[in-house]
C-alpha cells in the first residue's frame, strides 16, 4: 500500500497553503518528504485573492526586554519567543509580506521576527535623517528583497505641505519631494499608506485621499482627492486597506463605540460608500499595516490589536455590530477595558525553510552602524507607601472629585470638604487646598482629614509644589508665578513652612555683584527669561523642568537657592533623546517624586496633534534621576506595586500601594488628558499595552 | 454544438473504460492540453488512476460543470458533501489522481481536507492517523524542535 508520506510535492504544497502558525510547523515536522515539501512561493501572493495565504498572526512587544508574542487570532493562543537584545528599543514602522520596517534612531532596516532576518537600509545623510525623524507614517512597495521594492514615509507636520520620501532598493540616498497641498487641510490617518496600483495612497482622517505616484511628473506626483470624506462623526481612527482591487477603509469611532466600513465607489461620482457586509473576508486592523484576506470560517470580521483581560483577541462582526473574542460568550459594544498593543504589527508567518540569496539580503551597500540601545534599569521594590488621591474634575471645578487608588473598592470617593476649595498639589499623601478666591490655603490628609493651616497667599501663582511630607519640619510649601515679557519678566518664588505666619517672596533676578562667568549670566538669564514648568518635591527640595527640560533645583534650607543642576563635568541635566524617534512631533511631560525619587513620564505623540489623542500615543517613557551621577535612567519597569496617575497637562501623582488596588500597577493612568473626563487611558510597562476604562 | 458532444474515452490501470462528454472532461488540464494538441482522439490510458477513483472524479467533475449556473454557496455546499463521504484512504487516491489529472479544484479540496485534518494535531499525532512511520533522527528532531520552539511552546 502506498504511504502518505509520497504524496507528490504539488499536492504537499497545497497542503502546505491550508495550514498557518503552529500547523504549519507541525506538519513540517511529521516526517523526512513532508519537511522537504517546496516552501510556498516567495512572494506572498495578493492576499485578498488567494485562499492560499497563511493567515497573520499579531506580533507584538513591551518595548522594555526582549519578550515578544505572536498572537494567533484563529487559535486564540500565543507563542513566545524573544527578539534581539538589542531590537528593544526598536519601533515597527510599517508591516507586509512577513517583513517589519523599523527604525532605532534614524537607523532604518527590515526585520522577519519568525526568522530573525535582519536587513538594514542605507544609513542616511544628515538632511535626510529630520525628514524620517518627522516621517509619521512609512510603507514599503513590495518585499524588501525584491529589486523594485521602494521605502515611503510622508511627515505631516504640516496639514497644508507634505514631505514625502522614497528610498529605492539599491539606492545609497533617499529622495524628498514637497507636496504642496494648496487649499487642502490633509490631516493624515493613523493608518499605513497602502501601496495601489503603483501609487502611494494615504488616508487622512476624515476620509480624503493623498496619492504619491513616485513615476509622475514633478506636479503630477501628489494629488489630493478633497472631497472624498468619511460620513462618520468623533472619528478615532481610520485604516486604509486593499482588498480584491478594491481601496477600503475601516473607521473606528471613539473607543470602539462603532466600526464602519467604507469602499470608493469609482463608477459614478467618486465617494466613500458605505459597505455593510465584508462576505467571506476579514480584515487584520493596525496602524502598522492592515490586510484584508478570505476566511472560509471566519469572514466578515475585523480584527483589532486589541486584546481582552484574558488575553483573547477581539474582532469585530459586521453581522452582530459587536466585538467578540473566542473565548467569552459575552459580547462588547466598545473597546472600553480591552488591552491595544502599543508595538505591534500582523505579520503573516513566512515559511521557516524559505531562503535568500546573500545578496538579496543586502541593501547595497551595508556599513556597520548600530545605534546603541540606551540603558535601561528597574525599579525593584518599593517600601509600604503614602495612600495617592487623585483629583478628578468631572463636572466643573466646584464638583472635584476623588480617585482613591489605595482603597480596594476602588470608588470615585467625593470628600465635600476637599470639593470646597482647588486642589493645587498633591505629594506625600497630602493636599494642598486654595481657596477659589485665593482667601485661604491649607494642607489637608484626606484619609485622616489631618489641617494645617497656611498664610493667605500673597498673590496668583502658576505652580506649586510641597518639598517633603508635612510632618518633616523642614518642609516648604513653595509657589511659583512666571511673568512674561510684558511683565518684565518678574519669575516669583512664593514660599512658606507650616507654622509660619507670612510667606517669602523671592523674585530671581540679576545680582548687584556680577562676579561670574558668561555660562553663569547665560544660566541666570533663563531662569529669569524662560517658565520654569513641572516643579515637584523631593528630598526636601523642589525640582522644575527649565524649558524645555533642563532640570532645575530650588533649595530652601538653610536659605533660598535656585540654580541649574549640573553633573560633575559641569553640563546641564536633560532628558534623553526618545527611542522612537520616527513620527514624534509633541510631547508632554510629568515629573513626580515617589519614595524619595524623582521620576519623569514623557508622552510620545505622533503626528501632528492639533486634537491630541491617545492613539496618536506612540511611546510613553519613564526615566529616574540618578543623584549621585545627575543624569536621567530610563526605567524599564516599575515595581508592580507602583503607578503614576497623570492629571491634564503636568499635574501627575505616584502611588506605591497598587497591590491594594485593583487597578494594575506597573503603569501609567491618564485621567483627563483626554477629550473625555471619565476615560482613564492606561499604559502598562510590563507588556507595552494601552487600555481604556471609565472612573 | 458538436464539439460540447464530443466523447473523450478515458482507461483506468484496472482496464475500466469511461466515456466522457469534452466539456466535463477539460477539467483535467492535462487532459484539456492533450486535446488541444490533438492526442486524445483514442483512448486515454491512466496508469495510476483504479476505475473506482476515475469514476469518483469524473462526478466531481460533471457536479462542477453542470454546476457553473449554481450559486457559489451552493458549489461549496456540494464539494463539502462530496468530500466528507470520502475515507482517508480513498482520499489519498484521489489526491494523487487529482494530481496527476490536474484538476485543480479538485486538488484544492482535497488537500483542504488533509489540511483540516492535520490542524490542531502534534507531529505524532498526525503520524498516527495518516500511519506514517518517523523518519527523523533524534538529533534531527531535535534541531527541528529548536528551530521552531515557539510553535512546540505553544500555551492554550
Amino acid at each position: 500500500m502506498r504511504q502518505w508520506c509520497d504524496l507528490p510535492n504539488d499536492a504537499l504544497a497545497t497542503i502546505l497553503s491550508y495550514l498557518f502558525g503552529k500547523d504549519y510547523i507541525n506538519f513540517l515536522a511529521v516526517c523526512r518528504s513532508w519537511r522537504s515539501a517546496p516552501p510556498l512561493p516567495r512572494q506572498i501572493p495578493n492576499p485578498s485573492s488567494s485562499h492560499a495565504c497563511p493567515y497573520p498572526s499579531l506580533f507584538h512587544f513591551s518595548g522594555n526586554s526582549s519578550d515578544c508574542r505572536f498572537y494567533d487570532p484563529f487559535y486564540n493562543g500565543s507563542y513566545q519567543a524573544l527578539i534581539p537584545h538589542e531590537l528593544i528599543d526598536a519601533r515597527i514602522c510599517h508591516s507586509n509580506y512577513g517583513w517589519l520596517l523599523m527604525s532605532q534612531g534614524a537607523q532604518l532596516f527590515f526585520f522577519q521576527p519568525f526568522t530573525k532576518r535582519r536587513m538594514d537600509l542605507p544609513i542616511l545623510r544628515h538632511s535626510y535623517i529630520d525628514h524620517i525623524k518627522q516621517c509619521a507614517r512609512m510603507c514599503f512597495s513590495c518585499p524588501p528583497t525584491s529589486p523594485d521594492c521602494m521605502v515611503f514615509g510622508i511627515d505631516d507636520d504640516d496639514p497644508r505641505e507634505a514631505e514625502v520620501s522614497i528610498i529605492r532598493r539599491g539606492q545609497v540616498s533617499v529622495t524628498t519631494f514637497l507636496c504642496s497641498t494648496e487649499d487642502a487641510w490633509f490631516d493624515s490617518s493613523h493608518g499605513s499608506p497602502v501601496f495601489y496600483k503603483g501609487a502611494f495612497y494615504c488616508l487622512s482622517i476624515d476620509g480624503q485621499l493623498g496619492v504619491f505616484d513616485a513615476n509622475a511628473r514633478d506636479n503630477g506626483r501628489w494629488k489630493i482627492f478633497d472631497k472624498l470624506k468619511h460620513p462618520c462623526e468623533s472619528i478615532q481612527e481610520n485604516f486604509l486597506v486593499e482588498s480584491d482591487g478594491e481601496l477600503i477603509s475601516v473607521v473606528v469611532g471613539r473607543i470602539g463605540e462603532y466600526v464602519r466600513v467604507f469602499q470608493i465607489n469609482c463608477d459614478q461620482e467618486f465617494r466613500w460608500v458605505e459597505v455593510h457586509s465584508l462576505a467571506d473576508k476579514m480584515i487584520f486592523a493596525c496602524r502598522t499595516g492592515s490586510i484584508c484576506m478570505q476566511s472560509r470560517t471566519m469572514g466578515n470580521t475585523i480584527y483589532f490589536p486589541n486584546l481582552d483581560a484574558g488575553g483573547n483577541g477581539l474582532f469585530y462582526s459586521l453581522v452582530s455590530r459587536k466585538f467578540h473574542s473566542l473565548e467569552l460568550a459575552s459580547a462588547r459594544k466598545d473597546l472600553y477595558d480591552t488591552r491595544r498593543m502599543l508595538h505591534c504589527a500582523w505579520i503573516t508567518p513566512s515559511a521557516p525553510e524559505e531562503t535568500y540569496a546573500e545578496d538579496e539580503l543586502r541593501w547595497p551597500p551595508r556599513p556597520k552602524y548600530f545605534i546603541p540601545s540606551s540603558g535601561r534599569v528597574t525599579v525593584m521594590q518599593a517600601p509600604p507607601a503614602y495612600p495617592s488621591f487623585v483629583p478628578t474634575n468631572l463636572k466643573g471645578l466646584h464638583n472635584q472629585l476623588f480617585f482613591n487608588t489605595s482603597d480596594s473598592r476602588q470608588d470615585v470617593a467625593g470628600i465635600p470638604k476637599v470639593g470646597q476649595m482647588l486642589t493645587a498639589a498633591c505629594a506625600f499623601g497630602w493636599l494642598f487646598q486654595v481657596a477659589w478666591d485665593y482667601s485661604a490655603c491649607l494642607l489637608l490628609n484626606p484619609q485622616t482629614m489631618e489641617k494645617i493651616h497656611l498664610p493667605r497667599p500673597p498673590e496668583r501663582f502658576h505652580q506649586c509644589a510641597i518639598s517633603s511630607a508635612p510632618n518633616d519640619p523642614n518642609c516648604v510649601v513653595s509657589l511659583y508665578r512666571y511673568c512674561s515679557e510684558e511683565d518684565h519678566f518678574r519669575n516669583k518664588f512664593i514660599y512658606c513652612r507650616p507654622g509660619e505666619s507670612a510667606w517669602t517672596i523671592v523674585r530671581i533676578k540679576k545680582p548687584r555683584v556680577v562676579n561670574s562667568n558668561s555660562d553663569n549670566q547665560q544660566e541666570l538669564r533663563s531662569l529669569i527669561k524662560d517658565r520654569i514648568t513641572n516643579l515637584s518635591g523631593c528630598q526636601g527640595k523642589i525640582y522644575g523642568l527649565l524649558f524645555p527640560d533642563i532640570l532645575v533645583e530650588v533649595n530652601f534650607n538653610p536659605t533660598f537657592h535656585v540654580k541649574l543642576v549640573k553633573t560633575d563635568v559641569g553640563h546641564q541635566v536633560l532628558l534623553p533623546s526618545s527611542t522612537s524617534s520616527i513620527g514624534i512631533n509633541e510631547y508632554t511631560i510629568y515629573m513626580v517624586e515617589s519614595q524619595g525619587d524623582l521620576f519623569v513620564i514623557r508622552m510620545n505623540f505622533r503626528g501632528f496633534t492639533m486634537r491630541r489623542h491617545p492613539n496618536k500615543v506612540t511611546e510613553v517613557e519613564v526615566f529616574k534621576l540618578d543623584f549621585t551621577r545627575k543624569i536621567w535612567e530610563r526605567v524599564g519597569n516599575l515595581s508592580g506595586n507602583m503607578a503614576f496617575f497623570c492629571y491634564r497637562d503636568g499635574f501627575c501623582v505616584s502611588c506605591s500601594s497598587m497591590e491594594e488596588s485593583k487597578r494594575k500597577g506597573n503603569s501609567i493612568y491618564c485621567i483627563g488628558c483626554f477629550s473625555k473626563e471619565e476615560d482613564v487611558y492606561a499604559f502598562h510597562l510590563e507588556d507595552g499595552t494601552t487600555s481604556v476604562s471609565t472612573i | 454544438m458538436a464539439s460540447t458532444l464530443k466523447k473523450i474515452i478515458l482507461k483506468s490501470c484496472d482496464g475500466k473504460i469511461l466515456e466522457v462528454e469534452e466539456a466535463v472532461a477539460v477539467q483535467s488540464q492535462m487532459i484539456k492540453n492533450m486535446i488541444e494538441d490533438d492526442c486524445a482522439n483514442e483512448e486515454i490510458p491512466l496508469p495510476d488512476i483504479t476505475g473506482e477513483i476515475l469514476s469518483m472524479i469524473i462526478e466531481y467533475c460533471k457536479m462542477h460543470v453542470d454546476g457553473e449556473n449554481n450559486s457559489n454557496n451552493e458549489l461549496i455546499a456540494r464539494d463539502a458533501d462530496f468530500i466528507t463521504r470520502v475515507d482517508l484512504n480513498t482520499l489519498y487516491y484521489l489526491i494523487v489522481a487529482a494530481n496527476f489529472l490536474n484538476v485543480k479544484s479538485l486538488l484544492d479540496l482535497t488537500c483542504q481536507r488533509v489540511a483540516d485534518i492535520i490542524k490542531g494535531k502534534s507531529p505524532e499525532e498526525i503520524r498516527l492517523t495518516f500511519n506514517i512511520k518517523n523518519d527523523f533522527t533524534p538529533e534531527e528532531e531535535e534541531e527541528i524542535r529548536k528551530k521552531n520552539a515557539w510553535a512546540f511552546d505553544y500555551k492554550d
